[in-house]
This record gives C-alpha cells, structure tokens and sequence, in this order.
C-alpha cells in the first residue's frame, strides 16, 4: 500500500523517522557547545569517594603511596582529574609517592609523571627525594605484583630515567621503600581496575587498596567496596570532583569541573532523546493497533 | 597459598571435587542434562540465512587471551565453522593476540576438514591478525564487516567499548547478530543492537552446549554443583548471622550458655 | 573524467588549501611563544585530521576513514613491536643477562645474578613457540603454550580464590537488627539496613539460581526464582548502560578537548 504523501507527519513521527547521522551531528554540536556554557551544579560527594579521602587522611607518614597509572589517553578527561586531586592530598599530606606504570601503557607513563610534576611545584616536592616513578613492568596474570611485593629493588631494578633503585644519591626516598610493608596504600587508576592488586597484594598482606576507574567499571566494584576489599573509590570524573571538593581545591586547581558539567548537559540530550523516542515508539504501536 | 585459611582451602577442595566428579561422569558416556539457552538456539538460523544470501560471515573472539575463555570460544567457533562449511560458506574471524592466532587458525582448518572441505577457503585470507588495541580492533573490523557486506556477525568473547563500535558496523552491513560475551558491562549494548544475545555463565555453557565435549561438560555441572553449594552458604550464613548476632539471641545462648 | 569526480576533485583540493592555510595563519600567530614548536603545532593537526577521518566513519564507510584506519592498524603494529623490543626484550630481558653474564666471567656474581641467568632459558622456552611454523616440531611449540596456560591457570585460580570467595562471607547479612548491635542508625536507619541486606541476599540468590544449567526448571515454582533473576540482571544492566553511556561520552569530550584547546587552541 503506497504510504499517504499527503498527510503531514506529527513531530514524533518526523523524530522517530530521524536520519541517525543528524542525531550524531547534533550531538556533536551540542557537546563542543556545552564546553562553553559554565553551569557548574554543586557536589555531594559519595560514601566510597569520602572513605578514600579518609583512608589517605590517616596513613601514617613513613608509608608510601602507590599509584598505578594503568590508563590510556581515551579517558583522560576522567583519568587527568583523578590523578591530579589525589597528587594535591598526597604532597598535602607530606607522604612518599611511588608511581608505577605498564610496558602497554607509554602514554599514562607520560602523563602520570607530567601531572605528578605540575603538582609538586605547588608543594616543593622534589623527585627522588619525595616521589618517584618507577620503570614499565609487564603484566604476567598477577606474578609481577607478587614478585613487586615481595622486592621491588629486585623486581623492577630502576626508574622512568634508567637510574638505579638502589642510587640512594638519586634516589633516596627508594632507600626505606623496599617491599609491600613500607607501602600504606595501593591506588589502581585505570579504565577497570586489575582484581590481580586485591589477589596477590590486599587479599594476602592487608595492604589497603583503593580504586580510580573510569564509569563503566565502576559498577564493577561496588561488591569489592561492600566486601572491604576495596577501600574506596573515585568513579569517573564525577568522582574526581567529588574529590576535589573535599580537598578545598581553588578553581583553577579543579581538573574534573568542566569534564562533569559537559557531562551533566550531554546526559540531558540522551535523557531527551530517550525520552521522546519510546514516546513515539508507544504511540506508532497504538497506531498500529 | 601461605595466607589462605582452612575453609578457603576445604572449599576450593570441594569446588575441585564436584569438577572431577563430573567429568568422571562425562567420560563414562552418562547422559548429562543441559538445559536450553535461547540465543544459541538461533546459530543455525544466522548460518542459514547468511549462505541464502550469498555472503560470509565473521566470527569475532575479541580480546581473549590463552585462558578458559578461549577454548570455550574456540569450541563454539569450530560449530560454527563446522555448520558452514556444510553450505559452503566462508567464515572470516579477526584476531588480536599473537599466540591465540595460530591456535585459532588450527580450529578452523580443522573444522573445513572434519566437513570434508579442506582447502574451500584461506585461510589467510579469512583469519586476519589485528594488533594495536582496541580502537584498531574496532575501526579495522567494522571496515572489513562493511566491505566484504558479512550475512552473519558472531560476538563471540571479551569486548570492551568496542563491543557497540562491532554491533553498530554489523547492522549496517545488514547482517544477523548473535552476541555471547564474557564482559557483562557491555551486555546491555548488544542486547539493544544484537538479534540475540546471551551472556555471563552462558558462555562457557556454550563451549560445553556446542562441543559437547566431556572436560567442558563435566566442569559446568561440577560448577553448578559449586553454585548450589555457594548459595545454600549464604542462606544459612545469613540465618547464623541473625541467631549469633548478640549474647541474647537463641542460638548464642546454647552456644555458649546464659 | 566524468563531472563527479571533477567535484570531488575540487572540494578536496579545497579541504587541502584550507588545512595548509589554517595552519599557516595559526604558525604565524605562536610562532614567538617559547612554549609552542612547529613540531608540536604540526602534530596537533595531524592528529586533527585523524580524528575528523574516523569521525567520517559516522556518516558512512569511506576511503579516507579506510587510508586512516589501515595507517592505524600500520601504527598499532609498530608502535607494538617497538614498545616490545625496547622495553621487553631490551630492558627486561638482554640488560639484566648480559650484567648477570658479565659478572659470573668476572666471578663478582649475586644473589640477583643467579635468577637473571635463568632469562636465557625464559628466552628458549619463548624461542619454542617460533615451531608453530613446522609441521614436524609443532609439538615443541606445545610446550611453551602448556606452561604459559597452566601458569595462567593457576594464577588465576590463587587470584580469583583470594578475591571472589571472600564476598561470599560478605553476603551473610543481618535481617534483624537491633539498637544494641546499630547505635549509630535510629529506627529509619536500621529498617533501611535490614530491606537492603534482605534485598542483597533475594538477589545473588536469584541470579545465582538463573544460572544454573544442569538442573531442570519445568514447573512454575522452579521457574519463578530464574525469572526473578533476570529481571534484576535486567536492572543490573540498566545501571551498567548509565555509566557506561558516561564513560563513552568522556571519551568524546576528551577528542573535543582537544580539538578545542590543542588544535584551535581555545582557552
């Protein structure tokens, strides 16, 4: 039967009928347009973002920090947020930071020691004597954080820069980090955090480990966080905000604002588009019927 | 393991136990139920309709590595390869890891032969090894789905976000999409862009639901017997919990007296 | 020449003379600017160009989208084998043999000196699955594969052991809670705790049950806690899909980012 030509078509049937290449378009143009509009809603932050906060508030000083930079450049605008709030509560705080990063991984190699030392400029860290990034390691399904237990001097031999572990010219802060008991906290930054860290590190030695992941991981975590495997968490760049409000962060020093507000306006667009599009499928079944 | 305790160790013994138990009863030739898993089902459906309409179809593992996923993958793979090769149909499969190329390059010549078709197809031209990571996975397979217009997509294994990137270059190649993957963060994807999909267990089910063979079938059961157990655990783990929750509770007090 | 490929032709000389151009008038504006160097300026256009090539994959499967798509698949693999020879082969594996090698010749050998002189045979071992390509040998390429999945195998049976097991024991939740055992919570608080554990426990029970595969479900009884499953996997997935969708929204903010601050270098 040849379709009514002549009849005009209602809004929701002209939206359901939609070439899919304009709704990308326009999406597009939305989202470059909502990098411009400063609508920054205020942040509560959550209970798992709050018992991270905590966590780092009472480690003791001769402890260490470990941040495992396992990202990749995609989720930056996550990643970049996260690192630099807890970069701000580590130096803060005055603890060690010890960096450690993956042969897959060049670019969060890169980055995490880029961030690292934009933030220790605001705080006088001074590398090799309060933090330090070590050398890539290759993941072999959980060994390597066995053998990193254990002894990392002899597991992982130098740092980013080729120098020894053991120059405790370069690197004095290494001198008192030898194996998983000088380290008070283990921070996974990653698009979905390596359960091998809570199997072979926090399982075994008690080490508390937290977790930075991107948003569609960290779903994944909420029964780690329930069983106390996890100690807490930064979810995506909300998380990060979230965060960076418990820190008092000034504006210029917030990374994760405009990720969260752009992402708040984008969420508007699918939640319209959602909503009008089962609308108009409701209505062309009724129509059918 | 030095810090596991003893119930640790009695239960991966148990777990272990009721695994052997059941691959012991595989081998001996009983008749072992398996129940139906809708979206398996429909395999030889998308097979059917691909060679009716003349055009291949592709096979994507995903990232999967030389584990248990693997050969899961690879059973169902070879079922897949098998009913194809009956209809004289090529099954185009990309890989990403060096080591799981030539393991699947073996399945599938092996699966033309078992039909009697050895030498049909190539398989260099039909296995192609894609390394790089997944934006390269994904670009480069969706381009060949398009291009070579596949009648039949399986996703079949472990995706991450390019999961919807595959799905979204199956449906314009206008093909019949059957999803079966480990990652449940992407399950809700392929559920809105695939035909059928199944997810989660339902996948080392299919190894087992294909293949047939009695390790993957023996394991399965033992697993479901593992999960019976697990679950009868919580349940009266949950009760003791209420019964010794303070010295006033019932069962506290027989314990340990008033 | 048909009029077509005239048209094509023209407008992509004309994307061609605009890209150069642009680039051109925005060198001339930093060039002064101690932090920007051709190399950077010209790499934030290449990297432009290829995010508007795999973009154009939006509107439908194209050369350009193919030329960029083989170059990144060309890329990957390089970048795969350079990272695996710098930093596997070379800094993993030749660095600390030939230190360990040097220093038995010279008898000042150590403790750590014994366990590098074992990556020669970690070396042979890998060198063994290079016999995939015989059809004589294939056996010996078995080896090596048998040793890396039991390695994995077992791994991942200590892994999973130490980390899903213990959330079994976190599921044996409290129905009944009272004010002796809660202080903290008042009485919304502690009937809030006793629906959630409730809830908990109904479902990894359902789920659990949903999949099961061995045992028969034939009556509605035996069906109705499977089905129940699955419309709280439904749920679950519902949830995943959010912060999914969050997640892949990040990745295009990210690229927007900067397309915005790195190529058009808008503050």
């Amino acid at each position: 039967m040849e379709p009514d030509r002549t009849r005009r078509r209602s809004p929701l049937e002209w939206f359901q009928a939609l070439d899919r290449r304009i709704v990308y378009l326009l999406f597009f143009v939305f989202v470059v347009g909502a990098h411009f509009v400063p609508l920054y809603w205020p942040v509560t932050p959550a209970k798992h973002t709050r018992d991270l906060f905590n966590t780092v508030e009472a480690l003791p000083l001769d402890k260490a920090v470990v941040v495992d930079s396992d990202w990749w450049l995609g989720i930056r605008a996550e990643s970049e947020g996260q690192l630099r709030a807890l970069f701000h509560h580590v130096m803060r705080r005055g603890l060690k930071l010890v960096i450690i990063s993956w042969v897959w991984g060049p670019e969060a190699q890169k980055f995490a020691y880029d961030f690292a030392a934009d933030v220790a400029k605001d705080y006088g860290y001074v590398y090799g004597k309060d933090w330090v990034e070590l050398s890539a390691m290759n993941k072999v399904g959980g060994a390597e954080l066995a053998s990193f237990a254990r002894d990392i001097h002899g597991f992982v031999k130098t740092d980013v820069f080729g120098t020894s572990l053991d120059d405790k010219e370069k690197l004095p802060m290494m001198a008192n980090t030898r194996n998983i008991y000088d380290i008070g906290l283990v921070v996974s930054f990653s698009y979905g955090f390596d359960t091998n860290w809570i199997g072979f590190i926090q399982g075994v030695y008690g080490t508390p480990f937290g977790v930075a992941t991107s948003a569609i991981e960290s779903s994944t975590a909420y029964p780690f966080i329930e069983a106390r495997q996890i100690c807490g968490m930064m979810a995506s760049a909300p998380g990060a905000a979230e965060y960076e409000q418990l820190l008092k962060l000034p504006a210029n020093k917030r990374y994760a604002r405009q990720p969260v507000n752009v992402l708040s306006l984008a969420s508007v667009y699918v939640l319209f588009g959602i909503l009008l599009s089962n609308l108009a499928y409701l209505r062309s079944l009724r129509k059918k019927r | 393991m030095e810090q596991a305790s003893w119930a640790l160790r009695a239960f991966i013994f148990v777990i272990v136990f009721f695994v052997l138990w059941k691959i012991h009863h595989a081998r001996s030739g009983r008749e072992l139920y398996l129940r139906k898993i809708p979206g398996l089902e429909k395999v030889d459906e998308a097979v059917g309709r691909s060679t009716e309409m003349g055009r291949p179809i592709m096979f994507n593992p995903g990232f999967i590595g030389l584990s248990v996923e693997l050969f899961c993958c690879l059973a169902c793979m070879q079922h897949v390869v098998r009913k194809a090769a009956r209809v004289n149909t090529n099954v185009l499969v990309p890989v990403v890891d060096p080591l799981v190329y030539p393991i699947t390059e073996e399945y599938w010549k092996d699966a033309y032969a078992m039909e009697g078709k050895a030498g049909l197809f190539s398989p260099a031209d039909s296995i192609r090894y894609l390394p790089g990571g997944q934006s390269v996975y994904a670009s480069s397979t969706s381009g060949w789905m398009e291009r070579e217009r596949v009648g039949a997509n399986f996703l079949w294994g472990a995706y991450g976000w390019e999961s919807l990137f595959l799905a979204e270059g199956g449906q314009r190649a206008g093909a019949i999409q059957i999803a079966c993957i480990v990652s449940y963060h992407q399950v809700p994807f392929l559920i809105v862009s695939c035909d059928y999909t199944a997810f989660g267990e339902e996948f080392y089910a299919a190894g087992a639901y294909f293949g047939r063979d009695p390790v993957l079938l023996g394991s399965l059961i033992g697993q479901d017997y593992s999960k019976l157990l697990m679950l009868l655990m919580m349940i009266i783990g949950s009760i003791l919990a209420i019964l010794m929750a303070t010295e006033f509770t019932p069962l506290y007090m027989i314990l340990y007296g008033f | 020449m048909n009029d077509k490929k005239v048209i094509y032709l023209v407008v992509a000389a004309a994307v061609v003379a605009a890209l150069i151009a642009g680039f051109l008038v925005q060198w001339s504006r930093v060039k002064g600017n101690p932090d920007e160097d051709l190399t950077k300026r010209f790499g934030a256009w290449a990297a432009a160009i290829c995010v508007f090539a795999v973009f154009s994959y939006l509107y439908s499967e194209n050369a350009f989208y193919r030329l960029f798509e083989h170059a990144l698949l060309g890329f990957g693999l390089g970048m795969g084998t350079a990272l695996t020879i710098q930093e596997v082969l070379i800094d993993k594996w030749w660095k600390p043999v030939t230190v360990a090698v040097k220093a038995f010749y010279a008898g000042t050998q150590t403790g750590q000196s014994y366990y590098d002189i074992l990556l020669i045979l970690a070396a042979l071992f890998g060198l063994l699955l290079y016999f995939q390509y015989s059809k004589k040998y294939l056996w010996l390429s078995r080896i090596t594969i048998g040793i890396t999945v039991g390695m994995g195998a077992g791994l991942a049976i200590k892994g999973t052991a130490v980390t899903t097991l213990p959330q079994i024991t976190s599921t044996f939740k409290m129905f009944f809670v009272s004010s002796e055992l809660a202080p903290s919570l008042d009485v919304g608080g502690r009937a809030l705790y006793m629906v959630e554990s409730f809830l908990l426990l109904l479902v990894v029970c359902c789920v659990l049950y949903y999949f099961f595969f061995s045992f028969r479900r034939e009556s509605a009884i035996a069906k109705a806690p499977a089905n129940l499953g699955r419309f709280f996997l439904m749920i679950s997935f519902g949830a995943f899909f959010g912060n999914t969708f969050m997640t892949r929204v990040v990745l295009l903010i990210e690229r927007i980012q900067f397309l915005l601050h790195d190529w058009l270098m808008v503050q």
